[in-house]
């Protein structure tokens, strides 16, 4: 296989080369948005007289080279204006790209025909939503979010209640997600209800399920990449919104006009804030003990980036979130007979967040080669603590008296990267780099402090951290060997050292793409994949007690390969049309042992209650139809899967296969926005999935020791009721004298669907009958939201 | 702390209802349920339990009859109890016995002893009962535990500093067979100012192999299989002066051990929604429970 693939790669690379022995230039350059200075991610750049083109990479340059002729350039982006040059070309030639948002209204975007097309890309498996169509669809409580709308694309599955992504069989640790290039380990808030990512502060979104090109590593099942904003370089602009939960603004503006911006994004939720007063109350009425219980989440996302020259550029960015459930009751007391005053304080917290923070280079090494250099930070922290002081006048030594526990786990990385992107010509993109990522896991520890009496103790109870390095090379080089036939191959190799261990990967990486008659594109891709790092996980409930973990001496790196063929076809120069098939192998998969969970009360380590010789296959086929232009846009996505998981010879379903829990063999959903006329427009998402697979008990029997057993004969062997729900939303614009104002008006689950959550046996308590319960978590909700831009 | 967090979690789906719903299970397939653990050295006769499991929407409470199945001297009156069944015990595939169920007992018993059967030979249970599937189970017959020596250091400090009294077993394990040796430490009272039930005391290894189950302390053999291995077992101070202390060590079947264990594990998972689902093992063929051999030597300290 490698060889083949060795073979391949060198073959396709010596023709190319062989191509371009006519005197050629290069003409190089950015392409940016002319309101706003933002770089602009994808955009088309293609000559209409030779039929030669590229496309902006993701810091919005662009290279092509092309034989000494005329040219006649055509630059074209959703959303933009398309622009043409005509020069002649006897020289390189740098050129800054300024593209206008279209003149139709901002969510209407346009197309052009020289926009690049599905059949002719040589990637598959690949979906890139624009972020103003992400926020047109209805959302949950108002409150846009940006992989719930994911959730609604082929190959992506989800469950009720959500944000993770289920994509191809795979779980939600198998998804390297990708904040302006860095890692972010709990993409969750509220338990999974929300996601981490505030759109407002999003330039663009991709997701990559199979066909992985070599630069994306260290994870098995797909690489999310989200891009922040990047600050308006041209004037001040602020937009927010105003919703039931939460609110949010966005303020972006030039520090020096054309040459440094920044970008700050902020949201939080009010939940704790509007509740406060009658807890207060309801706590003083009680008993005269004050009182706080509550819960918020919050967001900040900042940016500042700075222009040397053409040739350098710097980003600094962050993000940083965190979600807080506390609950604090203090009281007081003063014995009349001895005039002592007593306090005593409670206080109890669930609190998880990230911090991500990257220092990006973009350098134009030269015309033909641009080099991006990232060191990053990120880090995940989970603490869940209870504590409580007391405290006297009495002049005693026991006056003051302190306990407190605190159960941590986190994982933080500290890494650097370099890529380069080599233009060699318009059909050969080539990228090269390295990187490295020095992790420390903390895979839960208590900490148990007292003070009393004077004496001021510490106790540690748990898992030591773990500190492991990873390292990745890759080369990709993204091919066009004839008019119809084209390739990008690559290989990814790396490698990690943890406590004295080391493992390494090599992974071949192939997509292929056939034109045929018709402009249809049939491709087909093979891609090795290989995780380091472990998710311990509850299956699918998404919780902040999710410990991340490393391999180890005793735990192997997961691994897999996907392999998966498609054909692809741009229709009426409107529709993406795509249908891929796909197989997936996973092996060294983990999972808690039964009746294990990050709850036991015992202190075993994490190693002991996982079993991590899992394998997982899933199979199946996609179909997706998108709309990404006109007045009317959305998509139709349907998927037909199989998702199986098998520990063999453990404890876990006694060895047999089983199916994975989301497990569903038909997903649809359709989505839809309409622009009715400048000032509304509405949207629509109807979703049906099968039901999730579940363990349920069928039978009781008495054990030895006087209990009774509600016995499982297989692990995931019945289904849920299947889900489905309508949401919809109305969105009128206004514009006043120097903001635009829009009210959406939405609706989740408009016919009041009561999809399950979960299914358990209990006795009813009235006539004692045994009965199967079925919990669902969210009825009609309706939802207003005020959002502002100027 | 671990209930903090399932109650803010549970205040977090305050907004989630119920509804009762009918899920397609399969029809109920009435199966024969067994349990039979015999134990070598304690002198007790062979024997089995037999009952039948009834469907999970099944009105029976089985969980509030408030005594084990295993207890010989409470009549027993429920409807899971199965009294009309053929019992029969064979040996390297040829009848041996047919057990008996006296009026009003609760266990078919026979007439042999568990120490007169042979751990070389190959024993199997089999039952059938009217309106049942006819079930079978290979029973293992577990020899003594071969203890070398028992060596009892009173006042012993761990290597963790900590003052305990310390239990040194030297264990010679035969080889080809797999096999768990699970310690106990019994305390029984001298007079009845102590109680009158025996009980048993808490037992720690610094072994990184031991397992610590609700039943005792447990060491597999697959680290030693067929040699001699020492353990340490570390115990609170024992109160010799007061209550006879024995150290029990069973040498336990691969069948019982995952029996228990997976029964452990599912009391355990009972109280903890996040929990991962538990299925109880059993070596039944077409039936379900558990039918095992152990053996048991005890050893004074006082």
């Amino acid at each position: 296989m490698y060889k083949l693939f060795a073979l391949l790669f060198c073959w396709a690379f010596a023709a190319a080369l062989w191509a371009q022995n006519k005197q050629r230039f290069t003409i190089s350059g950015y392409v940016e948005d002319s309101e706003t200075g933002e770089r602009l991610i994808g955009v088309n750049v293609f000559d209409a007289k030779s039929g030669e083109g590229t496309i902006s990479n993701t810091y919005g340059f662009y290279s092509l080279t092309l034989p000494k002729d005329s040219v006649y350039l055509a630059v074209s982006y959703i959303g933009m204006e398309t622009q043409y040059y005509s020069l002649w070309l006897d020289k390189d030639a740098e050129m800054s790209i300024k593209l206008a948002p279209s003149a139709l209204e901002t969510v209407v975007v346009t197309a052009a025909d020289s926009e690049d097309k599905i059949e002719e890309r040589n990637q598959m498996s690949q979906i890139n939503i624009p972020i103003e169509q992400i926020k047109s669809l209805p959302a949950f409580l108002g409150e846009v979010d940006v992989l719930k709308v994911l959730q609604l694309l082929p190959g992506v599955q989800s469950g009720e209640g959500t944000s993770g992504l289920y994509v191809r069989g795979g779980s939600p640790d198998q998804n390297l997600i990708l904040l302006d290039g860095v890692p972010v380990y709990n993409v969750f808030h509220l338990f999974g209800f929300f996601s981490v990512f505030n759109a407002d502060a999003i330039k663009s979104v991709q997701l990559t399920k199979g066909g992985y090109p070599a630069r994306f590593g260290g994870r098995l099942s797909s690489v999310l990449e989200i891009n922040m904003k990047e600050g308006n370089l041209k004037k001040w602009a602020a937009e927010g919104s105003i919703g039931l939960i939460s609110s949010k603004i966005t303020i972006e503006a030039p520090i020096q006009k054309d040459k440094t911006s920044f970008m700050l994004s902020a949201r939080r939720t009010y939940i704790d804030i509007l509740t406060q007063p009658l807890i207060s109350l309801a706590a003083r009425a009680s008993g005269g003990e004050r009182a706080s219980v509550g819960y918020y989440f919050y967001d900040i996302n900042a940016k500042i980036n700075h222009i040397f020259n053409p040739k350098n550029r710097l980003f600094l960015s962050f993000y940083g979130g965190e979600d807080k459930f506390y609950a604090n009751v203090s009281s007081r007391f003063t014995d009349r007979n001895s005039n002592i005053t007593y306090t005593d304080k409670l206080r109890s917290k669930i609190a998880w967040g990230n911090i991500t923070s990257s220092l990006r280079w973009n350098r134009v090494i030269n015309k033909k080669m641009f080099a991006n250099t990232n060191l990053t930070f990120s880090r995940y922290n989970f603490v869940i603590g209870v504590s409580q002081e007391s405290r006297s006048n009495s002049g005693n030594a026991n006056d003051y008296v302190f306990y407190e526990a605190a159960y941590r786990s986190g994982i933080s990385d500290v890494g650097a990267k370099i890529d380069f992107d080599y233009i060699i010509n318009p059909r050969n993109y080539m990228r090269f780099g390295a990187n490295a990522i020095y992790h420390t896991f903390n895979p839960g520890a208590t900490v148990v402090k007292i003070d009393e009496d004077g004496l001021d103790t510490a106790i540690t109870v748990g898992n030591n951290k773990v500190r492991s390095g990873e390292y990745a090379a890759y080369v990709e080089n993204d091919m066009r060997l004839t008019e119809n036939i084209g390739m990008n191959a690559g290989v990814h190799v790396s490698a990690m050292n943890v406590n004295g261990r080391f493992y390494q990967s090599v992974q071949p990486r192939l997509n292929l793409r056939y034109l045929l008659p018709q402009k249809v594109a049939i491709k087909a891709s093979f891609t090795t994949m290989t995780q380091y790092i472990h998710l311990l996980t509850n299956e699918g409930l998404g919780l902040p007690t999710d410990l991340w973990v490393p391999s180890t001496q005793n735990i192997a790196p997961e691994q897999a390969w996907q392999a998966a063929l498609g054909l692809f076809k741009t229709v009426n120069k409107k529709y993406e049309v795509s249908i891929e098939g796909y197989y997936k192998k996973m092996y060294n998969l983990l999972s808690y042992k039964p009746g294990a969970s990050f709850l036991d009360s015992d202190n075993e380590s994490w190693e002991n209650k996982v079993e991590s010789s899992g394998i997982g296959w899933s199979y199946g086929a996609e179909l997706f139809v998108q709309k990404k232009t006109g007045k009317f846009t959305g998509w139709i996505s349907y998927t037909l899967a199989w998702n199986w998981r098998q520990f063999a010879n453990t404890e876990i379903n006694f060895g047999r296969p089983y199916p994975f829990k989301y497990d569903r063999r038909h997903n649809f959903a359709i989505t839809g926005n309409y622009e009715l006329n400048d000032r509304i427009s509405m949207s629509a998402v109807w979703v049906y999935g099968t039901g999730n697979s579940i363990t349920l008990p069928t039978e009781t029997y008495l054990s030895p020791n006087a209990g009774a057993v509600d016995a499982i004969s297989d692990k995931n062997s019945f289904r849920m009721a299947a889900y489905h729900r309508l949401d919809f939303s109305i969105n009128i614009k206004k514009q006043l004298k120097r903001i635009l104002s829009t009210w959406s008006f939405g609706a989740y689950n408009v016919y009041n669907r009561q999809n399950p959550f979960y299914i358990f046996a209990a006795n009813n308590l009235n006539t004692g009958a045994r009965e199967f319960r079925q919990v669902s978590l969210f009825p009609f909700i309706p939802s207003v939201r005020w959002d502002f831009k100027f | 702390m671990k209930q903090l967090f399932i109650m803010l979690i549970a205040a977090s789906f305050w907004s989630a209802c119920q509804q009762v719903v009918n899920i397609d299970l399969p029809p109920h397939e009435p199966r024969l349920v067994l349990h039979a653990f015999w134990s070598q050295g304690q002198n007790e006769e062979i024997w089995a339990w037999l009952g039948n499991n009834i469907s999970v929407l099944d009105n029976t409470r089985l969980d509030t009859l408030g005594y084990s199945p295993m207890d010989r001297t409470i009549p027993y009156e429920g409807t899971v109890w199965v009294n009309n069944a053929t019992v029969e015990l064979y040996k390297d595939a040829n009848l041996l016995q047919t057990l008996r169920v006296e009026n009003g007992a609760r266990i078919y018993t026979g007439d042999l002893l568990v120490d007169d059967l042979d751990p070389t030979a190959s024993y199997e249970l089999r039952a059938s009962a009217p309106n049942y599937p006819s079930i079978s189970a290979n029973i293992d017959i577990l020899a003594l535990p071969v203890v070398d020596s028992i060596i009892f250091v009173p006042e012993g400090v761990s290597s963790n500093g900590q003052v305990y009294d310390l239990i040194q077993a030297e264990i010679n394990d035969p080889a080809g067979v797999e096999n768990y040796y699970m310690f106990l430490l019994k305390y029984t009272p001298k007079d009845s100012s102590w109680g009158t039930f025996p009980y048993y005391q808490y037992l720690e290894s610094p072994d990184q192999n031991a397992e610590y189950s609700n039943r005792g302390l447990i060491l597999a053999d697959k680290n030693f299989n067929g040699s001699t291995k020492s353990i340490d077992l570390w115990t609170f101070p024992l109160d010799t002066f007061n209550y006879q202390v024995d150290l029990e060590v069973y040498n336990l079947g691969k069948a019982i051990y995952l029996f228990n264990r997976s029964l452990d594990l599912y009391y355990e998972a009972e109280s903890n929604p996040f929990a991962e689902p538990v299925l109880i093992y059993s070596n039944v063929k077409n039936g379900r429970g558990i039918a095992s051999g152990n053996s048991r030597r005890v050893f004074p300290l006082n």
